[in-house]
């Protein structure tokens, strides 16, 4: 904290120095009158630049040039060149429509900014002007569907992880979401799920993504570098792509302050539930009182509480004794899952002030987010954000452009994941259809302990109300960046910035829980501090028909983690939230995590008749994770692009064209301490501490991994600019991937770390824009479509395959040669002939296991965005999709399996019919008669079977085949089962709950009306007044997942996509929101 | 003006200093950075062995006991879970492979490799080696040949080795540590075994080659004897007193709580998962009083009304029916229903429809305590052993005969039983008599005790090693001696009605099959494939029953006459009975 504070100090106190320099201003407007806001000021052969505000204003300094040229820009409209003289000081420029190429300014790699026809890569903006209106708490959810390539799950939780993945993944086991640069600094990208398991690994909360923290309202613009070749001047933090955020600035206001002021309330509330089942109560094989083990001794009413599943007698008003030890009835509560929920909530507001003069700027800005979500206690938030951004031209060759944005946050009770019994959404897969609210209230004993329940149920108010876990962040991000103009061309900009991260959680939970009687409190802090000095010189120079942009720089990165992470695993007193509560504590854990990279870079870009555009780029990063031998690496790139258009003649249909190729490569440092083995704490054993070999084999030979990226692109312009269409095919390979590869246990570690294995993505990605209407109604359409695979070419020599997250015997697998993340687990063995399914003696399933289930991937992604405006109304409506890829559900096998899902029913009836009404036997259903006869009522269903399944017998070489009378012929099985079996088949019969995961997603929308100017003027101070309703994640329009069961959710945001177990239940959002401009 | 000068200089001086830090200290700060200061560079003998023998007692004497063992020696009954109803889980199996050679065989040999070349530690390496000749002893006896010439290397693919092989060298590696372990030389500062008394460490590698050498005579009969009489020549230097008994204590903190404790008593368990002393082995105390039963089992709380026929006090030919509660009967291995096809009336089964409340539970404070042992090898046991290491003529000093009584007496002396006069005089425990026994729930199986010496010796060291499942498993696999019944409850998944003991464990098909694959295949391939019924060459081959042919008869032999034939008894045993 301290250096926090320090920090805060040198940023906050800047020296502020306000001196005065020839300037010009100006307002912009198209042919009507009408002004244009974001044209974009260049003074031509400088990088100085400017844009006009929301009435068309502009403000451009012009140093101390006396005549030159300014250059007009924005999208739709012919570039306009207007020359200067040492009098001007107003000009107002008309912009006609274009019917020409564009010149589009976007943000590259180190911040450098680049005419858009001359890159040789792809690169693609990011709305985001409507995730400041239909918000998430979450800011990077709201990435979802905007950028072609981009694949975005959303969290599971308001707090929790999202998982952003560019063009498929490029490490087998390693992080694979991108990185993030806000204002040229690198933010920790990493997410905060890495310790959640599947199934209660006791360290199940999920604390988020450090940059989802974000304010919306501080972004100016998000731009997306999608491949190496966009991000190789990055280096090694940027093989999985870039995500370059610029924060806003103040604009020219003449001096004058602006506020801004954007509110927003959301309510958060579940869009769907599961289809669980009414009919039937808690029970064991039709029955409700199967032996005197069941029954109250003393009431001799059957226990309720006895039993763990709802496969028992349907529901006829019985006696019971209940949950609470009450005399009960034995009757259905439709509303069991439903009354766990609320209603949650989420303020957001935001006050901005910004002033700028054209030698400084500055900006304020302050937001507060204060949330819940849809269970009580859970996930509260409480967010502060703040942000100072201020520019300074100290002289007219020094500039100092300074940044700080401060956050700090505090959330209550983020939920476990996953199988955690401490997960209310675990819970609620076990609870039965006769267990209520009411008869789980009192949910401890007099003293204070849980009530035990049969199985695997725990009861969620438990969880609820005795658990507490708590964590305070505070993040300062700090930036110096200072500009110096050598000579004409010739420009020095230094930057050194900082990141502090300081966490404090702690996990309690209480004393007498079913599960864990003696308690826990846990407290961790993480102090994570990264900081860059980098310096880089830039040369830009145009010769007549040559330009040519060039930079030379060297950045040191340092990364500096210490955190210790102290359990108490027995508590003294109840409700006492402190380590000094506890009674016995296990080992301190400390959590270091070191690394420095120093690097040099340099790139070219050379273009010739504004035409042909070539870039080459080059870097050197050494770093210290890498054995001294390999820890210096160096990686190239090279593109071209030609506008083909200026080779056309002048027409209505093509306005833009160009055609661009690309080759990059970038290399990849590993992470902290992996080169040699060493010993850890293993514990104490009876007053001796012990230790133990490092099960993970550490290797001194590491190499560098290597992604070398090829992409060809094409980008025109149709129909007067009507139409954008864009499209990139790439392909990437990376080699000598650093994987933790299993190996076999009898080598004597369980995983060896080596260079091995190549992971190949190829896709095709493609956007387009098109005004369909632009008159006073105006309707546009974007369009965004990418498909990607990512095929594991190679692993490790004598390893076919890795496994990346498993739910018991259902595991998700990199296979060597195989598209990553196939599904694998038991399915139902069949007849290799005929393919016939096939049975045990007694009717249930025999199964083969390792089969393949399905694949994680997804066949292609896509999103659509229609936005309408007329007069002071806009809607805009995006759309997200995806085609293809499976989910395998556990939750669906439990609550199967117990009897509680709707799909549990099938042959209850019947059964019941059988087995409790004509009192039949096993033999009897599986068409067994008396004296080794068949049964005469063979063809009556008597439960539920395995539809044309055949009794599995052993052929002469072993296999098992389908059962075949003299004739060859198949001999169809009648053996009726206990529809109780059929559920429990569950585990074995796995390909059941396996599920194509495509949807179509309503996922944002806004409706939005924006006060006319005249009607807002009798306001005093008044700008501007816009309101809109929003709404996130309205409606699954389309999925093939069983409901309540999101297709994208998983149990993590890591590399072990396509399982599922004990998810959250799908959300939506919706809210007002509301934007004041004084 | 000044003030520009000044952010100039300032900006040249930044500019030189990184120009100098990158030319000049690139690399340098680089393997401090990467080191991580909170581990250990360097483990001694002790940290390590501590280590593997805690992490031993977790997972033989805890998880692979629970889930298996004690089952297959039917010291449970009826217990839950894939492995104790004759199945298995493919994860648990890689749980164990997992817990076998990384955590323990690789932590141990870890202390051969780094302490082999220096003299100070010779005895420590000794140490290691007899642990290890005792880990792959029980992985070699659970699931035949396994990787161990190829294996802790590191390596990416491991061959298996047979278990000729495997044996021929762990029998060596005791012999040569019995001969090489130098009384007077170093020893563990911290030894969780034998508190650093060589002297012990000396027995228990004798001891365990003695008891490894039995183990495999039948599959091995010339290694055995080879090893079995060398040992048996050394008789001094086997176990000689209970203080001597080899085991693995857990203890009172939470790290180190028994995995029984931790599991069904701290972790209140419901009734269907805690253990219940097994019907049969229950049934084989009860017949012959043996008094062992009331340090071994716990009774229970909630008991079963039994009715009997006693004589009327005072008489010997009037007899009359009494009711009374009986807290000492065990559960059946595989329920209370039997076999598909006995098609038994339920309604004449006592056991039918009970709450497992009612069955009696291994005495707690013994088999449930936090701090319980796991015994490697007791005295009781040893000298079991050599009763048959005599009776096979690999010698000893006694006869066999009276160290089959010197075992039932080591074990009343274990449990601080007394009476052992009165029980080794019992007909059928006595040496050279028969009885006949009691029967069963389903009266197929009884207690009777035949006059063959081998019968008597095994079923007395089934008795004396209660918990050392393992143990009575290999015993079992090598001598079909105890009077057993199958798994009637088997797992769902084995498909099967009924399932016999295993032969042994499946190799784990996930992590050998996935990552071992062409050593997996060719093993498979050798042993005829990988179930639980290829049977290993130290097993004896057998014709498993039939049970479905057998005859059943539900009785309640199991508990009548517990406290005695007539009611003098039952009022000498304060007995509160019902004449009915």
């Amino acid at each position: 904290m301290e250096k926090i504070k320090i920090i805060l100090l040198l940023i906050l106190f800047p020296l502020i120095v306000f001196s005065q320099e020839n300037s010009i201003q100006g307002n912009i407007a198209d042919k009507t009158g009408a002004p244009i806001p974001g044209v974009t000021i260049l003074l031509e052969g400088t990088q100085t630049g400017s844009s006009s505000d929301f009435d068309g204003n502009y403000i451009i300094n012009t140093k101390d040039k006396t005549e030159g040229v300014l250059v007009f820009s924005y999208l739709g409209f012919s570039t306009l060149r207007i020359n200067f003289f040492n009098d001007s000081k107003t000009i107002n420029a008309v912009l006609t429509e274009s019917t020409e190429e564009l010149d589009e300014i976007v943000i590259t790699a180190l911040g450098i900014k680049r005419d858009k026809k001359s890159l040789s890569y792809s690169t693609q903006s990011v709305d985001s002007e409507d995730m400041k209106e239909a918000r998430s708490t979450n800011f990077l959810n709201a990435l979802a569907g905007k950028a072609a390539g981009v694949q975005v799950v959303g969290s599971s939780t308001p707090t929790g992880s999202t998982r952003v993945i560019i063009r498929g993944l490029t490490s087998i086991t390693g992080n694979n979401q991108p990185l993030y640069i806000v204002d040229g600094i690198p933010l920790d990208s990493s997410p905060g799920d890495g310790g959640v398991s599947v199934w209660n690994g006791g360290d199940d909360i999920d604390f988020g993504s450090p940059i989802s923290t974000i304010n919306p309202d501080d972004i100016e613009s998000i731009q997306v570098l999608k491949g190496a070749n966009a991000s190789a001047l990055y280096g090694s933090r940027a093989s999985n792509g870039v995500i370059i955020i610029t924060t806003k600035k103040a604009k020219n206001s003449k001096g004058k302050i602006k506020v801004n002021i954007n509110s927003n309330f959301s309510v958060i509330s579940n869009r769907e539930y599961p289809y669980y089942q009414y009919v039937y109560g808690a029970g064991d094989n039709a029955r409700l009182t199967p032996n005197v083990g069941k029954l109250d001794q003393t009431t001799g009413l059957p226990l309720v509480g006895a039993f763990r599943r709802a496969y028992g007698m349907p529901f006829l008003g019985q006696q019971i004794l209940d949950y609470n030890g009450e005399v009960s009835t034995y009757q259905p509560n439709v509303d069991n899952v439903k009354e766990l929920y609320k209603v949650g909530t989420v303020a957001t507001n935001t006050l901005s002030f910004s002033k700028a003069t054209e030698k400084n700027t500055f900006r304020f800005s302050y937001s507060s987010t204060l949330g819940d979500h849809v269970i009580d206690r859970m996930e509260r938030v409480n967010r502060n954000n703040v942000a100072v951004r201020f520019s300074q031209e100290i002289s007219d060759k020094l500039k100092v452009n300074t940044n700080l944005m401060y956050v700090n946050q505090r959330v209550d009770n983020r939920m476990y994941r996953n199988g955690s019994e401490r997960n209310p959404a675990n819970n609620y897969m076990y609870i039965l259809p006769n267990m209520s609210k009411e008869n789980l209230f009192p949910y401890k004993d007099e003293d204070n302990n849980a009530f035990n329940y049969e199985g695997p149920f725990n009861n969620p108010y438990w969880n609820l109300y005795e658990n507490t876990n708590q964590d305070v962040t505070n993040r300062v991000v700090a930036n110096v960046t200072l500009k110096w103009d050598i000579l004409k061309d010739l420009s020095l900009k230094t930057r050194i910035n900082g990141v502090v991260n300081d966490v404090d959680r702690f996990e309690f939970n209480n004393i007498g829980a079913a599960y864990d009687p003696n308690g826990l409190f846990r407290e961790i802090t993480i102090l994570r501090e990264n900081r860059n000095y980098e310096a880089i010189l830039n040369y830009t120079k145009k010769i007549n028909n040559l330009s040519i942009v060039s930079l030379l720089g060297a950045n040191r990165f340092d990364l500096r983690t210490t955190g210790t992470r102290k359990t108490a695993i027995s508590l003294l007193e109840r409700d006492v939230m402190s380590l000094s509560n506890g009674d016995e504590f296990s080992p301190v854990i400390h959590l270091p995590n070191n690394k420095r990279i120093n690097s040099v870079f340099g790139s070219l870009s050379v273009g010739l008749d504004d035409t042909y555009f070539i870039d080459v780029t080059g870097r050197n990063d050494w770093s210290s994770t890498l054995p001294s031998a390999n820890n210096s690496y160096f990686y190239p790139s090279i593109g071209g692009t030609a506008i083909f258009t200026k080779f056309l003649p002048i027409n209505d249909i093509l306005t833009f064209g160009k055609i661009r190729a690309s080759f990059a490569q970038v290399g990849n440092d590993t992470s902290f301490d992996r080169i040699i083995n060493n010993y850890i704490e293993g514990g104490n054993y009876n007053n001796t501490q012990w230790l133990s070999l490092q099960n993970q084999r550490k290797n001194l030979e590491l190499k560098p991994e290597l992604t070398s990226s090829t992409e060809f692109g094409i980008e025109s312009k149709l129909f007067n600019n009507r139409i954008t269409l864009d499209a990139t095919y790439y392909k990437s390979s990376t080699n000598n991937q650093i994987v933790p590869v299993q190996v076999t246990p009898t080598s004597g570690y369980l995983s060896k770390i080596i260079n091995a294995g190549e992971i190949q993505n190829k896709g095709f990605e493609f956007f387009m824009s098109a005004k369909i209407f632009d008159s006073k109604f105006k309707w546009n359409t974007t369009l965004n479509w990418s498909k990607n695979e990512s095929l594991v070419v190679s692993l490790a020599d004598g390893v076919d395959r890795l496994l990346l997250r498993n739910f018991f015997n259902v595991g998700v697998y990199a296979e060597a040669g195989e598209t990553f993340g196939n599904i694998r687990g038991n399915a139902q063995a069949k007849d290799p002939e005929t393919g016939t399914p096939l049975v045990l003696p007694n009717g249930r399933v025999r199964w083969d296991d390792d089969q393949y289930l399905g694949n994680a991937q997804a066949d292609w992604i896509g999103s659509m965005r229609n936005s309408f405006s007329y007069k002071g109304f806009n809607l805009n409506v995006l759309i997200d999709v995806r085609k293809g890829g499976e989910l395998f559900s556990a939750t669906m096998i439990k609550s199967v399996n117990h009897g509680m899902h709707a799909e549990s029913l099938q042959g209850r009836e019947e059964y019941l019919l059988s087995s409790l009404i004509l009192g039949e036997n096993n033999n009897e259903r599986q068409g067994r008669g008396l004296f080794g006869n068949d049964y005469a009522d063979a063809e009556r269903a008597k439960g539920v079977i395995y539809k044309g399944a055949a009794l599995g017998v052993e052929d002469a070489d072993g296999n098992w085949v389908a059962e075949r009378d003299d004739d060859g012929n198949i001999v169809y099985s009648q053996r009726w089962l206990n529809p109780q079996l059929y559920g429990f088949d569950g585990v074995q019969d796995q390909g059941r709950f396996v599920y194509d995961a495509s949807y179509v997603k309503l996922r944002e929308i806004v409706f939005g009306y924006t006060f006319p100017a005249g009607m807002i003027k009798k306001i005093k101070g008044i700008k501007n007044l816009k309101i809109s309703v929003v709404g996130r994640d309205l409606w699954t329009i389309y999925r093939n997942t069983p409901q309540g069961i999101d297709p994208e959710a998983g149990t993590t945001s890591g590399n072990g996509q396509g399982l599922e177990f004990g998810s959250f239940l799908p959300t939506r959002t919706l809210g007002v929101n509301l934007k004041i401009v004084f | 003006m000044e003030k520009m000068n000044k952010n100039k200089n300032y900006i040249n001086l930044k500019l030189s200093l990184l120009i100098i830090l990158f030319s000049m200290s690139c690399t340098n700060d680089f393997e401090e950075i990467n080191t991580n200061e909170f581990i250990f560079n360097e483990a001694s003998p002790e940290a390590l062995f501590t280590g593997v023998v805690k992490n031993t007692l977790d997972l033989v004497g805890g998880t692979m006991n629970d889930q298996m063992f004690n089952t297959y020696a039917s010291f449970y009954g009826g217990k839950g879970g894939q492995f104790n109803r004759y199945f298995y889980t493919e994860q648990a199996l890689d749980q164990f492979w997992k817990r076998f050679y990384v955590n323990i065989l690789k932590n141990n040999q870890d202390i051969i490799d780094s302490y082999s070349s220096d003299s100070n530690y010779s005895n420590r390496v000794t140490i290691a080696k007899i642990w290890k000749s005792y880990v792959y002893s029980i992985l070699v006896s659970t699931f035949g040949p396994v990787p161990y010439q190829e294996a802790l290397q590191g390596k990416n693919a491991a061959a298996y080795n047979s278990e000729e092989i495997i044996y021929t060298d762990i029998l060596a590696e005791l012999k040569s540590a019995f001969e090489n372990l130098d009384i007077s030389g170093d020893t563990l500062a911290q030894d969780p075994i034998f508190n650093g008394d060589l002297t012990k460490w000396k027995k228990f590698a004798n001891s365990l080659r003695l008891k490894i050498a039995l183990r495999i005579s039948e599959g091995f009969p010339a290694l055995a004897e080879q090893h079995g009489s060398d040992a048996m020549a050394n008789e001094g230097s086997l176990i000689s007193s209970n203080d001597e008994n080899a085991s693995m204590k857990w203890g009172l903190e939470q790290e180190n709580w028994s995995f029984n404790y931790s599991r069904y008593v701290f972790v209140e368990a419901n009734d269907d998962v805690v253990p219940f002393m097994n019907l049969h082995f229950l049934l084989n105390l009860k017949t012959y009083k043996d008094p062992r039963l009331f340090k071994l089992v716990e009774p229970s709380n909630d008991p079963i009304t039994i009715t009997d026929v006693v004589f009327r006090s005072g008489s010997t030919t009037e007899q009359i029916t009494v009711e009374y509660e009986l807290p000492y009967f065990g559960r059946p291995l595989g329920g209370n229903a039997g076999v598909e096809g006995w098609n038994l009336n339920q309604n004449d089964n006592i056991l039918n429809g009970l709450a497992n409340r009612r069955f009696s539970r291994p005495k707690l404070d013994v088999f449930m305590a936090a701090d319980m042992s796991y015994n490697i090898i007791t005295y009781s046991e040893i000298n079991f052993i050599k009763a048959e290491a005599q009776l096979k003529g690999w010698g000893g000093s006694k006869t066999g005969e009276e160290y089959y009584y010197d075992g039932i007496e080591a074990s009343f002396q274990q449990y601080g039983a007394t009476g052992f006069t009165d029980y080794k005089n019992t007909a059928g425990i006595q040496w050279g008599t028969t009885s006949v026994g009691d029967r069963g729930l389903f009266g197929v199986v009884t207690s009777g005790i035949s006059n063959d010496p081998i019968d008597k010796i095994t079923r007395q060291r089934w008795l004396a090693s209660y918990n050392q499942g393992h143990d009575i498993w290999c015993m079992q696999k090598r001598t079909r001696t105890l009077p057993l019944i199958d798994q009637f409850a088997p797992d769902g998944a084995t498909g099967l009605d009924y399932a016999p003991l295993p032969e042994r464990l499946v190799y784990p098909p996930l992590s050998e099959g996935g990552l071992n694959n062409a050593a997996y295949q060719d093993a498979i391939l050798n042993l005829g494939g990988n179930t639980l019924y290829n049977e290993l060459q130290m097993n004896t081959s057998y014709d498993p029953i039939q049970w479905e042919t057998l005859v059943p008869e539900l009785n309640q032999d199991f508990g009548t006459h517990f406290y005695g034939d007539s009611e003098d008894d039952l009022i000498a045993e304060g007995i509160d009975y019902t004449i009915i």
